[in-house]
Formats: structure tokens, sequence, C-alpha cells
């Protein structure tokens, strides 16, 4: 009972103190954190709920089960069980043929609800307009690639053979629903109904054939069904998810992602240092109060917990509606990405919204609840004697569990630890060093001031006569600054980058198969069409058989190991390294040290590819050349851009070595969509050739770009709205001793325009000595970004020198006089009364 | 019986490394209804005396016992729980919280004891000071005269055995000064409470049933002539 009287006390304290500028501004800070965290983490648990979503449609379900031999049919009553949908296929690769003609192809055999999720692409005339079709072929009709139409030279329509049955082929595949496999095999696609695979009679004994099951459902399910299958799963069996096919739509959007979680733990910073200011100010003005209580026979807890529960009603009050403000927000955010994301979103969650709302409560408990603290420890001699101030609490434990909590929430954020520690802890460091910087710069400023104009003379001597405040103002301010100016790069950056990642002009089509012989007609024919090519690359198909001698099928037994070792790989080779690639262990090929025989075939292999194998520098690797064997040793490891739509290899040989075996070239270009139908006639000139397209990809990529780079901006806002409101707490930090300063000016008679004039010094002293330090710091954190982590070379962002300054003249004075407005209006004698 | 004894009461201070005596050796008892006068020049201490007597702060050395109890022996919560029960307060500078009203002022103290009535409390002895179509006016809109009236319907409100005012009228000009001085006499005689206050102008001190004079730290009592 005591406690709610006590309750309801604080309550309609807190409700008068309403109108006082610290409380609204600790509120606002309180609801923009909130609203940062609650907009981002909602907008980011969707979206990764959509591709999810989305890359489920790549792979034609949500999970995927691949085996070389049958699949228990356990799995299939499980899943049954458990409410999921079911699918299965049967693949093998077969020779068809027509018109006396005989091609390889790679059958995908599939019952009718494939695919699960996602759509087949289908047209209905070579290189015709893609149609999206949810279903699988009848029985007795295919769908087929254009290159085995083309090498069987038949049409839609016609009948192709397939082992002993006669089947129709009723439409070009374009794209299949499962789009898992490589992009560049040399074989085309073909889809047929599983009631027709007994027929062909091409599946006995000893085939090379394949079961691949297909699952869809809900989350839950699919979670439960994860699990129950980890333990049953046996080597021969890879469990396909969606992770896997988010790769291929994951990269732009992802970096994205991560850009929209850097930049709301900015503002969530930005909102919590707005928010340690407020709080010391509030708890300030806060010890009369509290000494008057304790005058009043309040006891210690009492006081405590009067202020405990005014703040708890802060917090409740901001974080409330400041998640429900980012939830609204974050159907605007995901309205400007709309059109990249399916019709069917998965739907909003809470989870995010209460998770931000505990956060946002918890950033202002823990940052405020030390000034705060220190009310109940005022003395009640307080209300007859001014000067007595509390000693002051611990305030060491809670700076450390505010660190612990920032660490926790960037982690929420940025899902990366070693990012999120690195992120605080820096951050934490660079605020001390502000503070020690901008006592040197001052000092240091002072020493040459009579160089310096008379506007920054006065402001400087006025700063030096509150260096205490000032160091903090100019601390907080360099913060602001610093933050601004590196979300704007790291923003221009991105976007240079995703241009760069996809410029007009991308090759959107593949050529493989170019004969040697044919190579120059190629180029020709391309040059006559005015088309840019990539490089021609050489290409030997190869299979990956021993490593340090040992049988890659006693490494990884069954069907274990990295997909590169189920089938033939793309080799290549090359004298130089490319430009886009870069080593990342080892030596280049003309880099190797003295000494080494001269008779090893040296290869440089992806790094990623290595890992897995368990390859490092200085191993054998044989490969299977056309029935020869031929034994490599590493000399480098690589990094390579897979996302550059040029012709990408995991083995890179030396000339010399791979060029005596039988090799063909590939190359990519860039062909405009509507020019389609030229590449009939370039396949009749080359019937060796096949021409992929990639446009679509393109297409998506640069579509989700887009719509990316809108979200961005909007995030950037509500950075530069934290930025303003912690620009506000810095000034109100000071705004007691400018109004003192105020009214005793002009009681001694000085003029409005005087005191407009010192404050105006004061402010671009302040804006000036705060960018420069901003400005130092930025160039730092870029540089050691640039060269440490990225590796590229770093320069000055010029702009920035103007921009910065610029930005905080405007910034600081605006606001500055704005907070000051009262100071310039107001009577001396309402001035003092105010302070007192 | 003394409702207030202070025995051999010293307080001294450490400023700048040196040892400052505001109080030395002080002894007074004051009884039950009387009223007290403390005078003396600014910075004689009179303040930190009346801080001490109230439990406010703490002495360097000696007792003082408030209704019976050991201030001296008590913790900060100990002598708030004693404030609570027994002390009323006036100050010089009023000490209203400028975000509340009138009303919520007086009934701070009713409700930090958890009063019931504390509403219909407040509002009577609001009346009884005059300011009954002032209840829901903040600090800031309403006189200096005012203000210290709603200060002396704080103070009142609680019942107090015992009610210390720090020079009431110091921020008051004189007909103000002299209403304030008359409402806390008659209130006091009504209500039959201890007064102790600090101040250093005569005509107040003299309305005192005793006066008591503070100078360099050592208090001697003056004997008033009729």
């Amino acid at each position: 009972m005591k406690h709610l009287s006590l309750f309801l006390l604080a309550a309609k304290h807190w409700l008068n103190d309403l109108r006082s500028n610290e409380k609204r501004l600790l509120i606002l800070a309180t609801l923009l954190a909130a609203v940062s965290m609650s907009m981002i983490s909602s907008f980011s648990d969707r979206l990764s709920r959509t591709m999810q979503y989305r890359a489920s449609e790549l792979i034609a379900a949500d999970l995927t089960i691949f085996s070389s031999r049958k699949i228990n049919d356990e799995f299939i009553t499980k899943a049954a069980e458990l409410g999921l949908r079911h699918s299965q296929a049967l693949g093998f690769s077969t020779m068809a043929f027509a018109n006396d003609q005989l091609q390889l192809v790679r059958v995908r055999s599939v019952q009718e609800n494939y695919p699960l999720k996602g759509y087949n692409q289908l047209a209905n005339e070579f290189y015709g307009k893609g149609l999206l079709i949810k279903a699988a072929p009848a029985p007795g009709k295919v769908w087929a690639e254009e290159r085995i139409l083309q090498k069987l030279k038949v049409n839609i329509g016609d009948a192709i053979e397939i082992g002993e049955s006669v089947l129709q082929i009723e439409k070009i595949l374009q794209q299949d629903a499962d789009r898992s496999g490589s992009l560049f095999s040399p074989f085309g696609r073909l889809l047929m109904s599983r009631q027709d695979v007994a027929k062909t009679a091409v599946i006995g004994e000893g085939s090379r054939i394949w079961y691949k099951h297909y699952y869809a459902g809900s989350e839950e399910a699919l979670a439960d069904f994860s699990s129950w299958l980890a333990p049953r799963l046996d080597d021969s069996q890879t469990l396909g998810g969606i992770k896997d096919a988010q790769q291929s739509v994951g990269g732009a959007l992802g970096k994205a992602q991560q850009y929209l979680s850097l930049a709301s733990l900015i503002s969530v910073l930005l909102a919590a240092v707005a928010i340690a200011l407020c709080a010391q100010r509030y708890s300030e003005r806060h010890f009369n109060t509290a000494a008057l209580l304790r005058c009043l026979g309040a006891s210690r807890k009492q006081v405590r917990a009067i202020f405990v529960y005014k703040l708890m009603l802060t917090a409740l009050l901001g974080a409330v509606c400041g998640a429900l403000i980012g939830f609204v927000l974050h159907f605007a955010l995901l309205a400007l990405v709309a059109d990249i994301l399916p019709q069917d979103l998965m739907p909003a969650r809470f989870t995010p919204v209460l998770v931000s709302m505990l956060c946002a409560a918890l950033v202002l408990m823990l940052i405020a609840l030390a000034p705060i603290l220190n009310l109940h420890k005022v003395s009640p001699a307080r209300v007859l004697r001014r000067e007595l101030k509390p000693k002051s609490v611990q305030a060491n434990v809670f700076f450390v569990l505010a660190v612990v909590l920032m660490v926790g929430l960037a982690f929420l954020l940025t899902k990366s630890l070693m990012l999120s520690l690195v992120f605080v802890v820096g951050l934490a460091l660079l605020l001390l060093i502000y503070g020690l910087l901008s006592s040197a710069m001052l000092a240091g400023l002072m020493r040459v001031q009579r160089y310096l104009p008379s506007t920054l003379r006065l402001g400087l001597t006025q700063l030096n006569r509150h260096h205490y405040y000032a160091r903090s103002q100019i601390a907080a301010f360099a913060f602001i600054f610093t933050s601004v100016a590196l979300i704007w790069i790291v923003r221009g950056d991105l976007f240079d980058n995703w241009q760069s990642q996809v410029p007009q002009g991308t090759p959107n089509h593949f050529a493989i198969n170019i004969l040697p012989a044919q190579k120059d007609d190629f180029a020709l024919a391309m040059s006559n069409k005015g088309l840019t090519t990539s490089d021609f690359y050489p290409m030997v198909r190869g299979r990956l058989t021993h490593i340090n001698n040992v049988a890659v099928s006693e490494l990884f037994k069954e069907d274990a190991g990295p997909a590169a070792l189920k089938r033939e790989l793309n080799l290549t080779w090359s004298d130089t390294l490319r430009l886009d690639e870069a080593i990342t262990d080892g030596h280049w090929f003309d880099d190797i040290p003295a000494g080494s025989p001269p008779e090893v075939n040296w290869i440089s292999l992806e790094e990623e590819l290595a890992r897995r194998l368990n390859v490092s520098i200085g191993d054998d690797v044989s490969f299977n050349l056309a029935g020869q064997t031929l034994v490599t040793k590493v000399a480098s490891l690589r990094s390579v851009k897979w996302d550059n739509f040029r012709p990408n290899f995991y083995v890179v040989f030396t000339p010399q070595v791979l060029s005596q075996f039988h090799h063909t070239f590939i190359n990519s270009f860039y062909l405009p969509p509507q020019e389609g139908r030229w590449l009939l006639r370039l396949n009749q000139q080359f019937k060796a050739v096949t021409v992929i397209e990639i446009e679509q990809i393109l297409v998506q990529v640069r579509q989700i770009l887009a719509q990316t780079s809108l979200a961005v901006e909007a995030i950037l806002l509500l950075v530069l709205l934290c930025a303003m409101v912690l620009m506000f707490a810095t000034l109100l930090s000071t705004l007691n001793l400018r109004k003192h300063e105020a009214a005793l000016y002009r009681t001694f008679g000085a003029s409005e325009a005087t005191i407009r004039g010192r404050i105006r010094s004061e402010y671009i002293t302040l804006a000036l000595v705060s960018s420069l330090l901003a400005l130092l710091s930025f160039e730092g954190i870029s540089l050691a970004l640039y060269v440490i982590i990225f590796k590229v070379s770093w320069q000055p962002h010029v702009s920035l020198w103007l921009m910065v300054p610029l930005l905080a003249l405007g910034s600081i004075l605006l606001a500055g006089f704005y907070a000051n407005r009262d100071v310039l209006k107001a009577s001396p004698r309402q001035l003092l009364q105010e302070i007192n | 019986m003394a409702i207030i004894e202070a025995q051999d009461v010293c307080k001294s201070l450490t400023l700048a490394e040196q040892s400052l005596d505001i109080l030395t050796g002080l002894s007074l008892k004051v009884e039950s209804g009387e009223s007290l006068a403390i005078v003396g020049k600014s910075g004689s201490g009179k303040s930190t005396l009346l801080a001490l007597l109230a439990g406010l702060d703490t002495v360097s050395s000696g007792h003082i016992f408030l209704q019976g109890k050991d201030l001296t022996v008590m913790d900060e919560d100990g002598r708030a729980s004693v404030r609570k029960d027994h002390v009323g307060f006036i100050f010089q500078n009023f000490q209203l919280l400028p975000h509340l009203s009138a009303l919520d002022n007086v009934m701070l103290p009713l409700e930090l004891s958890f009063a019931r009535d504390a509403r219909q409390k407040a509002m009577g002895w609001l009346q009884k000071v005059g300011l009954a179509a002032r209840l829901h006016h903040q600090p800031n809109q309403l006189s200096g005269g005012e203000q210290q009236r709603v200060a002396i319907a704080r103070a009142f409100a609680c019942e107090p055995d015992i009610l210390f005012a720090d020079e009431p009228t110091g921020n008051l000009d004189e007909h103000t000064g002299q209403t304030i001085v008359d409402l806390l006499f008659n209130l006091n005689r009504e209500q039959n409470i201890t007064l102790i206050l600090v101040t250093h102008d005569d005509d107040l001190a003299k309305q005192c049933q005793r006066q008591v004079h503070l100078e360099d730290g050592v208090l001697s009592e003056r004997v008033l002539t009729p």
C-alpha cells in the first residue's frame, strides 16, 4: 500500500515535471532509441524472413535432402506427421535422341506437386518471353533447355527419345525452380514427370542417380523436422536449406541490412549519450527537490523510490511509444522496398517490438540511474545551504553495466560479437580521447589566441572560463560530427560498391564451349555486333582425385565433402593474377620462392574450397584430366569475387601445364535484352557454343540495390534526428550557467546585442574546435579501416573538411540560439528567479 | 519537560585543510509551547544551529534531544523519521517545488506520511492562510508573500510539535513580512506549537517569548525587557 502511495506521489510529480526541458529531452532520447531499434529490428526480422521465403523459391522448397542413395521413407512419414508438404525428385544423366542426334542431358524427374515453392520459368519459343509457372510436366511431356533443343535440332511439339520412351517437348525450360547445381554444366537440363521414369528403363543396377526430397511448411514444423533429422542423416545425405540459397540473393541485401543495423546502433549510441547528459542535468536540477523531501521527513529509501519510479515512468513512456512508433515506421521502410519483396510477405511479429521496448528502457535506466541515485544522498541541510552537493555514487558499476548492455544491443543489431565489442569499446575509448584532446586543443589555442580573429579570441576566453563544461561539450559535438561523417561516408562507399557491382553493361550472357579454332572468329562476330566482351578464359574439365596422395573418396566418405568433389571442375590457366582477385596465402606463379624444383606443376586454389578440403600451401593435389593424372602443388590461395558476373574458377594452373590438354574457352558479354534473337544466328554460326542468359538475375540484383538505397537514406534521417537531440542535450547542459551570466551582464548594463555577440563567438569557436577534432578522428578511423581492414589505398576526404565545419556552424548556431532564446529575451530578474 | 535540548554541542568544518569552529560547546533547552528567537550577525552560525536542532545536519560533538530522542545517535533515516513525525519548517526562500501547484506543495509532507485525508487537510490549511482561491496556482504564479503563506500552510498541515523558521520574512517587504509574522504567531498560539526561529530582525525576535544571541559560536540568553 505504501509503495502504491509512493508510486502515485511519484507519478503526480512526474506528470507535473513533464514541462521541463530535461525531462522532455530524456523522454525524446529514449523514444528515439526505441524507434530506431524497433523500426530496424522489425524491418530486419521481416526482411530476413522474407529473404528466407525468397531464397526458398530458389530451391523449390524450404528444406531439401539430397542423396546418392534412396532416402528412407521414415523421413516422409515424419514430415507428414508434422504437417509438412513433401515432393520427391529423381535425377540422372542420360542420352537424349532425336533426328539422328545424340545429346547428354541432365534429367530431373519430378512429382506433380513440384515445385513446393517458387516457379519454373518457361517459354513457348526460342529466346521468348519467360512465363512463371508453378507446375510440373504432365506424364509424356518434357520441358528442356534451349541448348538441348538446338543440339538435337528439334522444336517445341517435337518428340525426343529418352531410353525406351518417346516424350513430347512441351515447353522450353529457361529456369528450373530448383536452381541448385552448376550454371556452367556442359549438358542441358530436362524436366520430366516422375511417372515416366520407369518407362524409360534407363535406371538399372549401378546407374549414377541421385534422389532429392523437398519439404515445405511452417517455421515451427521445419525447425522440429530439422532437429529430428539431424541425428538420422547419414554421410551420403546432405541437408539443403535456405541459407545456401540466400547467398545468391543475399549479398547486397545483407550488406544493406548490416548498414541499417550499424546506423541504428549509432543512433542508439547518440541517444544514449544524450540520455547521459540529460540525466546528469536532470539530477542536478533535482538536488533541491530531494533535499526538501528529506527535510520534510522522507527517508532515503522513499526519496530513492520516488526518483526511480519517476525514471521508470519516463522509460515506460519513451520506450513504449518509441517501440510502437518504430513498429509503424517499419511499414514505411518496407513500403520503400516493397517492389522487390514477394506479394505474400511474412506477417509482422511483435517480438522485435517487445525486445526493443525492453532494451530502450534498460538503456535509460542503466545510464540515468547513477546520477539519479545521487539524489537520495543529498543532505537535507541543502535547503539551508545550497552549496552542499551529494557525494557521488559509485558510477563505475553503472558505467560497466551500460557498456555491457551496449555490447548486447550491438550484438542484437549486428549479430557479430567481435564487431559489437570493437564498436562499443572503441567508442568508449574515442569519448575518452575526445575529452583529453579537447583540453589539449583549448590550451593550445589559448597560447596562439593573439593571432586569431577577435570572434574566436572572445569565444576561446569564454570556453576557457568554463573549462569543464567546454571540454564535455566539445567532446559531445565531436562525437556527433564524427558519427554523422562516418555514416555519410560509409553510405557513399556502399552506394559506389553497389553501382560498381552491376554497372551498366554488366555481362548478361555467358558463352561456353568456344573451341580454340573458333575463338578468333567468335571474338570477331562479337566485335562486328559491337559487343564488349570479357577476356576469353580457357577451360579444361577435370576431377579432383587425390590430396597428398590420398584418394578423396577415402578422405571424404560416401558423399561427404564439398560439392566440388562430386563433379568435374572447370579448370583454367593464367600467368597473371586477375585484378578482382587477391592472394590470401602463398605466392602467385611469378613470385614462387627460389629453390623450388622446376618440374613442379603449381596451382592457385580458391581459399574457401581449400579450407573445406583442408588443403594448405605446399600440399599435393591430383587431378584426373581426360583419363590422365596430373599431380600439382598448391602455390597460393586466392579470394574470388563470385558476384562479379564474370567467369570465375576454383583452380588456376600455369599455362605451360594445362594448355596441352583439350580445352575450350568461356567468356561473358552484354547483349541488350531486345536483341535476344541475334543469339539464334550466333548459334547457327558457332554450333558447339552454348550461350547462357543471366539477364533475369541482373535485373533482380539491380532492383534490390535501388530499393535498398532508399531504405538506407531513410535510416540516415533517423541518425540525424538522434544527433539533433544529443546536440540540444549538450547545449542545455550549460544553459543555467549561461542564464546566470546573461542575467549579471544585463544587470550591469550589457545590451542584448552584446550578449548575442558573446554567445555567437562561443558557439562559433565551439563549432570550429569540435569539427576539427571530429575531422581528425574521422580521418584517423577511416585511415585505420582502409589500410588495416580493407587493405585499400586511403585518401583524405577533402569534401568533408568543408562540409563538417559548415554543418557544425549551422547546426550549433541554430540550435544554440533556439535553446538560448529565453536568455536573450527574459529580464535579468526573471533569469535570476528561474535559476534560484 | 524540554521539547528540545542541546548539550555541549560543537560543530566544526574543514575548509581548505583548515578546521573552522562554527559552534563551540553550546547548550540550550526549549520547553514545549515556547517561542524562541535565535539572533546574531550574518555568519554567526544561526542557520547551522537551526539545522542541527532540526536534525538536518550532524554535530561534531555533543548531544541534541528532540522529544527526548537523541538525534546525534541516529542515522539519516532515523532523523528523517523524527522530522516527519515532529517537525515543520519555514524557509527564507520558501522552498516550494516549482512544478507543483500550491495544493500539491502543501499535500507533499502529508503524502510522505501516507495521511489518508491529505487533500482535505491541505485545502483546509490553504483556506486558513487565505489562499482558497489560489489552490491550483504554481509558485511562479504567486507573489512572495503568497508563496510564504503556502509554505506556512505546508508547515502546519502535518501538525508538528515544533516549528523551525529560517528568516521567514527575509525575502519579503516590510508590510508583507508583518502580515506573515502575524499569521505565523496566531497559528502558533492557536496550535500551541513550539516555535524556533532564526532572524536578524529585532522586531520579529521581540515577538518571541525568549531570545538567544549567537556570536562567535557562543550562545547567550537575552533578557527581555517589557
